[in-house]
């Protein structure tokens, strides 16, 4: 070991372990609905909320914890895979969690509701329908260089 | 899920040490000295219920053969009855090993017969318990596949060192095997066992990491079970779950009164088990208490929507 070198700083060094992605399936709440059909058609008109979505929003706004008896929002919502880029994924996944942090109050409780990866896709896709009339190109590197968006390439 | 399916947990967690047995163990002795019928299923091939019960070496304790048999040829299950007031066992052991092979090759020509073996076993039965955990082994794939096949909660015991949390991995993988055939399965909990209760900051940094695997809203129990080596090692000699050493602790007589020549003891002696004892209760509360929750939750939405 040499003497007098400068100290290297632990700040920004990787966790000795990183977290295990995938590990919240053991969680039934975050797995896939098994009942929903896979295969149906993107659906691109933003559905009419119903009551009963109206209410678990008004209840999750107040208490995130509590024990409700109206069906769970995800058996309410369409399932749809989609493949992405593993960027677009850790980007996606970091930035709920930020959003998640900031719904932590002071005084150590938490409101609103959980943001999940899918609750951004959901925001995101109508964000995008919102501006269906300047999608236009013939690849999907077209399609995000007309929106202004820098190309993505695989490899 | 089948019916009767209901109120199975395993207790799981692909590294072993982490404390499956005595929680499966000390838990539902707890709840059946509550008044609760419980059934405990050693799927384990080393068979370490028997030390945490104290039947080792009777002849209750056949090894693990007769669940392997049941297992591998689907003969009815033989509870051993009575192993305390209202807790049966269907007794483990190295037997088990031979079970997991002989699955393991059934599973070659029919996966879900495999897979459901344990399922099937306990279907006829369970409805007579009104809790079942299974002690699942660390390793043993099969066994552990049927063990989550069967059960439609998973409790998952902790320590707080990373690579016990690694162990998380490994049961989200057995469960990829089985979902398809038991979507109802879910996480009742994690819990953290062997806890050294000086280092808060040890145990709330694994809270941190666990709850940053599973998310925000995971089920990590506020119970946590704490390390004690002195009233863990009396329990495993004597046989005695903790809060059964903490009574014969607590009934022992005083050290004036050994002093004095009042009486003589040579019963246990470690004050820590009452410590534990209280821990195993605070666990058991929460358990039952989130079961209880779900499951009325579950019948207030079936009633809505006319289920029945």
């Amino acid at each position: 070991m040499t003497s007098g070198s400068t100290r290297r700083t632990l700040g920004g060094l990787t966790p000795k372990v990183p977290k295990q992605a995938g590990i919240d399936r053991l969680i039934k709440a975050n797995r896939p609905d098994p009942s929903a059909a896979a295969g149906n058609a993107v659906q691109y008109e933003r559905p009419a909320p119903s009551d009963n979505q109206l209410e678990i929003t008004r209840e999750t706004q107040q208490d995130t914890n509590s024990v409700t008896n109206k069906v769970p929002k995800y058996l309410q919502l369409k399932r749809r895979e989609a493949r992405i880029y593993d960027e677009q994924a850790d980007a996606l996944t970091v930035l709920a969690r930020q959003i998640n942090n900031q719904r932590k109050q002071p005084d150590g409780k938490t409101t609103g509701e959980r943001i999940t990866d899918n609750t951004l896709l959901r925001v995101a896709i109508d964000l995008l329908l919102e501006r269906k009339e300047e999608i236009r190109g013939t690849t999907e590197q077209e399609i995000a260089a007309n929106l202004g968006l820098e190309p993505r390439y695989l490899g | 899920m089948p019916q009767g399916l209901e109120r199975v947990i395993a207790v799981v967690n692909g590294k072993g040490g982490v404390g499956k047995t005595t929680i499966s163990a000390n838990i539902g002795g707890m709840l059946a000295a509550s008044g609760y019928r419980v059934l405990l299923v050693d799927m384990d091939p080393q068979g370490n219920l028997a030390e945490e019960l104290g039947y080792t070496g009777t002849d209750i304790n056949d090894d693990g053969m007769a669940l392997a048999q049941t297992l591998v040829f689907g003969s009815p299950a033989q509870p051993a009855v009575g192993i305390r007031e209202n807790l049966d066992v269907l007794v483990g052991g190295s037997h088990l090993d031979m079970a997991a092979a002989g699955l393991t090759m059934k599973s070659q020509k029919d996966p879900m017969a495999a897979k459901t073996a344990l399922a099937k076993a306990l279907e006829p039965m369970a409805a007579d318990y009104d809790m079942v955990f299974i002690d699942c082994p660390p390793g043993q794939e099969t066994l552990q596949q049927a063990a989550l096949a069967a059960s439609r909660w998973a409790l998952i015991p902790v320590k707080t060192d990373a690579s016990s949390r690694k162990g998380l991995r490994d049961v989200a993988r057995r469960l990829d095997a089985v979902v398809d055939i038991n979507p109802d399965l879910d996480l009742l909990g994690v819990v953290l066992f062997g806890v050294n209760r000086s280092a808060k900051r040890v145990s709330e940094t694994a809270r941190e990491a666990i709850r940053e695997d599973l998310g925000a809203d995971a089920p990590v129990f506020d119970s946590m079970i704490r390390h004690a080596e002195a009233a863990a090692q009396e329990s495993r000699e004597r046989g005695l779950l903790a809060f059964e050493l903490e009574e014969a602790v607590l009934a022992a007589p005083k050290w004036w009164e050994l002093r004095r020549g009042a009486g003589q003891h040579d019963g246990p002696r470690s004050k820590s088990a009452v410590g534990v004892a209280e821990d195993f209760q605070g666990l058991g509360e929460e358990i039952v208490a989130r079961i209880t929750a779900s499951e009325s939750t579950s019948q207030v939405s079936a009633a809505g929507t006319g289920e029945k």
